[in-house]
């Protein structure tokens, strides 16, 4: 295992965040963490980035216990996020901040640059824009991307298709399956449960602090329960799928983002 | 509020005066309070001995306890103690020491207290106790007029400075236009008003501005007087304040003669504005500061001064010496209890080092004398009484 | 009441440039102290001020009087290093002892404000009883002179202002400080790693900065540009004392926040434009009404532009 969580607990003051949690992910696995509202993903992430203090239990990465590692320096071990809210410097240009990824590193940064301008030419267009003023989509693609910066071996995207638009969700995802074959191994938390499962090979289900369920992926898209709480039903299919005539189909091109979708629906 | 209020006063004044009383009884046997053959009696000086302003009650402190010392190698019949109360300036601090100075160390006499506003306090004190003191430094005009019969006071109080100081200025310099400075503080300002009003009434033109004492930069204030081009400036404020802004106006090129009042009557002044800028100064004081002098009188208290304590006598050493010279004459007259004390102080006539010490009827000195000090390349000497120095 | 203003208009501008120098140098450490941490570092007017006894001290220790030419650069440019070292070691050691340890225990913003007002006294007093009357044989709370290392050779008039040396040195040294400490923060990779503590503490983190490391860091420059302020300070009044930064330190506190508090280039421009308006308002007016004047200013401007002449630009725009 990459990355293996044991029984944490975490405490915002006295009040308990995670209860608990044990989760594991494999090198190139694309694992998802997905459940409602102030279930303990973003707090999972954060704990496993260090911001969060651990009141029990253990994180090893790579073999190595990482549990009382500060937070900056799980960052040069191999740990990258794209924090909720995307986390851009509003004051630093686009460059600044992708160069803010390799902060911690030493040498070269030129061609994790030329990596990350390949993976996103929308950001060499906007180097020197200052990231405070860019659209939602752009600031997604630039807080992966300068997670990317940081030559994780495991990519945390906490929520990349929060408040965008659904062609760009669809491009966002396309672009971490992207990451994900390129060698990455990704661990995404998401509200967009229904997305977030076609693309992971494992899921996890957390409830209140605790994993309530863990699986394949795609076993979960067929999981009555899941679907209830998770997916809307039989209506949160199409609730959730985007519909053509958004405005903002003209941020470029369009995925298909539910065909596969009901394919496995109907599965 | 009102009538639990004066309930709540009137509970605590009887106390007070049950205290009191029972002090004033407890003294009979031999102790400091006197009476028919003692052979010991304990005086007491009081004031900020240890607090923010010590440095104006130490040498007063210094100058009476060498006063007993040399009265006691006389051999006397009844010697004499001298008790040290510290206040730190605070009024209430004083009225706890005096109460403990009257019941338990049973005082016959107080040099003090140092400050005005701990006289308020502890005056009406002394005077149900009926013990008598000689305060070498509460210069607060008021501290006369109160009526206290066991009160008195060996300087000249508030309203001599500023008039004499005025006058001696316009008789010796003749100024045409002055300027009156000050810093934001009751002090500082009263003494200017008092400077100002004197020379305007004489004719002299005036201008004014007041600086916050703690500001750094005074450059507005320096061009204001810079324009005024005046041939006089006073100062009114403490020695760290009139030191600043005397660097500041002779570093813009005024070369006026530049005054100042007690408050700046100590060497800090000249660290203040530096030796270079510490010149063409005059200053004024109730006290009378040796400062190197030849005059044989003060050399030889500043010499004793200096042998007992290893420092120069500074402002209120010779009041503090002559306080407790009144007083010791007194015992040395034979006086062993407070009130014949007191009876002793009321006809007092000597030649102290400050000055001659003879109290009115109120207490006040009999002459309130200003004496005039002059800075030239950051050496302070003393010129004389204001009345009659000249300025050389 | 025109005419004399317009008569010391010269002279009180030359002043108000003098003092607002020195007024943007100790904003500085205030704004980026509050840009990193939200925290207004009371006990910054006390780095200062042990700036000018650090200075004092080499003054007096090496009898240092009236250098001239190049002598004079050679002094101010040790006083300055020295001064730099003692203020802004003096400001880490404050950090270290006075704030880190509620940081890390998560303590409120009112905790540290309260601590920071502590830190203050405390160092203030330890100055008056502890350290002043050993080390220069005076009284602790005496003001205590400086001999003059600074000229007052008048370099130009114009009409009746003479321009001297000291202020143009003084001007001139504020202005490169500053632009140095511009510099560091936008070009240099610990500058990012500052910037982007201000902007987002926690992403910062999640890029790998070592957040301890950066609030040191920000202690250091501020510190050490209150210690520049020292000298400047020194060598235009001449004196010091245990609780000279008080008042100057509520002075370069408002010019930060008129200028926008967190904004490096605005803690400039407000120092200039407080020295300015205060000795313009004091011709005017008279001494007494100066920080009145000054005071009315700032409300006046933080009424239609709460966020100071230049904004928050430390986190909003590029610092």
């Amino acid at each position: 295992m990459l990355l293996e969580i044991e029984d944490i607990h975490v405490h915002y003051g006295k009040i308990a965040a995670l209860k608990g949690i044990s989760i594991a992910v494999d090198e190139g696995e694309i694992v998802t963490l997905i459940g409602g509202n102030g279930a303990g993903k973003t707090t999972t992430l954060k704990t496993i980035s260090g911001l969060r203090p651990l009141t029990s239990g253990r994180i090893t990465f790579a073999g190595q216990d990482i549990s009382k590692m500060p937070g900056h320096k799980r960052v040069l071990a191999g740990i990258g996020q794209a924090p909720e809210g995307r986390g851009i410097f509003p004051g630093m240009t686009v460059h600044e901040n992708l160069l803010m990824g390799a902060y911690a590193r030493k040498g070269e940064v030129k061609a994790e640059l030329d990596e990350v301008y390949d993976l996103f030419p929308r950001l060499a267009e906007r180097r020197t824009q200052a990231g405070g003023t860019m659209s939602g989509g752009e600031q997604q693609m630039l807080a992966i991307g300068r997670a990317m910066m940081t030559k994780p071996k495991v990519l945390l995207l906490d929520e990349p298709s929060m408040g965008l638009a659904p062609m760009l969700v669809a491009q966002i995802f396309e672009i971490i399956q992207k990451i994900n074959e390129r060698g990455t191994t990704v661990l995404l938390v998401e509200q967009n449960a229904q997305q977030a499962l076609q693309l992971a090979h494992r899921a996890y289900v957390i409830e209140t602090g605790r994993v309530v369920k863990s699986a394949p992926a795609s076993d979960l898209l067929d999981d009555p329960e899941v679907r209830a709480a998770y997916l809307g039903g039989d209506l949160g299919v199409d609730g959730d799928a985007p519909q053509d005539g958004e405005p903002a189909a003209k941020e470029g091109q369009v995925a298909t983002p539910n065909g596969d979708a009901s394919t496995r629906e109907g599965a | 509020m009102r009538p639990k209020l004066v309930r709540l006063g009137g509970i605590a004044a009887a106390g007070m005066a049950i205290s009191l009383g029972l002090a004033a009884c407890g003294g009979g046997s031999g102790g400091g309070k006197g009476g028919e053959g003692a052979t010991e009696l304990t005086i007491g000086v009081m004031g900020d001995l240890t607090g923010p302003d010590r440095a104006l009650v130490i040498p007063p402190a210094n100058g009476a306890e060498l006063a007993v010392e040399e009265y006691n190698k006389k051999n006397p019949k009844v010697k004499v103690k001298l008790k040290r109360y510290d206040t730190q300036g605070k009024a209430e601090q004083a009225v706890n020491q005096v109460n403990q100075a009257i019941k338990k160390d049973k005082i016959a006499a107080l040099i003090g207290p140092a400050f005005s506003s701990e006289s308020r306090a502890v005056n009406p004190i002394l005077q149900t106790n009926k013990i008598p003191s000689v305060t070498p430094s509460a210069t607060a005009t008021d501290l006369g007029k109160s009526g206290w019969k066991y009160w008195h006071r060996v300087v000249a109080n508030d309203d001599a400075q500023g008039p004499q100081l005025a006058e001696f200025v316009l008789r010796t310099a003749q100024p045409k236009k002055a300027f009156m400075l000050s810093d934001q503080g009751e002090y500082g300002v009263g003494l200017a008003k008092s400077v100002g009003d004197t020379m305007k009434a004489k004719g002299v033109q005036i201008a004014e501005d007041k600086v916050d004492a703690q500001a750094s930069d005074v450059s507005s204030t320096v061009a204001k007087i810079k324009s005024f081009q005046p041939d006089f400036i006073f100062a009114g404020g403490y020695y760290s304040f009139t030191g600043k802004m005397l660097k500041q106006i002779r570093d813009a090129g005024i070369t006026a003669l530049y005054a100042s009042g007690d408050g700046s009557v100590d060497p800090a002044l000249v660290d203040a504005a530096g030796k270079e800028q510490a010149d063409n100064v005059v200053l004024s004081c109730a006290c009378k500061i040796p400062f190197k002098s030849t005059a044989t009188e003060l050399k030889t208290f500043a010499d004793a001064y200096k042998a007992k304590w290893n420092t120069d006598p500074l402002i209120y050493g010779t009041e503090g010496y002559d306080a407790a010279n009144a007083i010791l004459k007194a015992i040395e007259a034979g006086a062993t209890t407070s009130e014949q004390i007191n009876e002793k102080l009321k006809a007092t006539d000597f030649a102290g080092v400050s000055k001659q010490i003879k109290f009115q009827e109120n207490g006040e000195i009999a002459t309130s004398l200003i004496y005039v000090y002059k800075v030239t390349k950051g050496e302070i000497s003393l010129l004389g009484e204001a009345d009659k120095a000249a300025l050389q | 009441m025109f005419q004399e203003f317009l008569n010391q208009f010269g002279t009180n501008t030359v002043g108000g440039l003098t003092a607002g120098a020195i007024y943007a140098l100790v904003a500085l450490g205030y704004t980026m102290v509050y840009g990193v941490l939200r925290l207004i570092n009371f006990a910054h007017s006390e780095i200062f001020m042990i700036g000018t006894f650090a200075a004092l001290f080499v003054v007096l220790q090496f009898g240092i009087t009236a250098p001239t030419g190049l002598a004079m650069v050679g002094v101010l440019v040790m006083l300055i290093l020295v001064a730099m070292a003692a203020s802004g070691g003096a400001a880490v050691l404050l950090e270290l002892a006075a704030y880190r340890p509620l940081r890390k225990r998560g303590a409120s913003r009112l905790a540290a404000l309260i601590s920071a007002i502590g830190a203050s006294f405390f160092l203030q007093e330890l100055f008056k009883l502890v350290i002043i009357q050993p080390v220069f044989d005076k009284p602790g709370g005496n003001q205590i002179g400086s001999p003059r290392f600074l000229g007052r050779e008048t370099l130009f008039s114009i009409g009746d202002t003479k321009v001297q040396l000291y202020h143009v040195i003084i001007v001139v040294s504020a202005i490169i400080m500053m632009i140095v400490l511009d510099q560091t923060v936008t070009r240099t990779k610990i500058g990012r790693g500052i910037r982007a503590t201000a902007q987002d503490p926690e992403t910062a983190v999640l890029m790998g900065v070592n957040i301890d490391v950066i609030v040191r860091m920000t202690f250091l420059l501020g510190g050490a540009m209150a210690g520049v302020a020292a000298v400047l300070y020194l060598g235009a009044y001449e004196n010091t004392k245990f609780d000279i930064g008080f008042l100057l330190g509520v002075k370069a506190f408002t010019a930060a926040v008129l200028g926008g508090i967190g904004n490096l280039r605005g803690a400039l421009l407000g120092g200039f434009a407080l020295g300015l308006l205060e000795n313009w308002g004091a011709a005017f007016f008279g001494s007494t009404w100066r920080d009145v004047i000054a005071f009315t200013v700032l409300v006046i401007i933080l009424m239609f532009r709460p966020t100071g002449i230049l904004g928050e630009s430390l986190q909003r725009a590029r610092a």
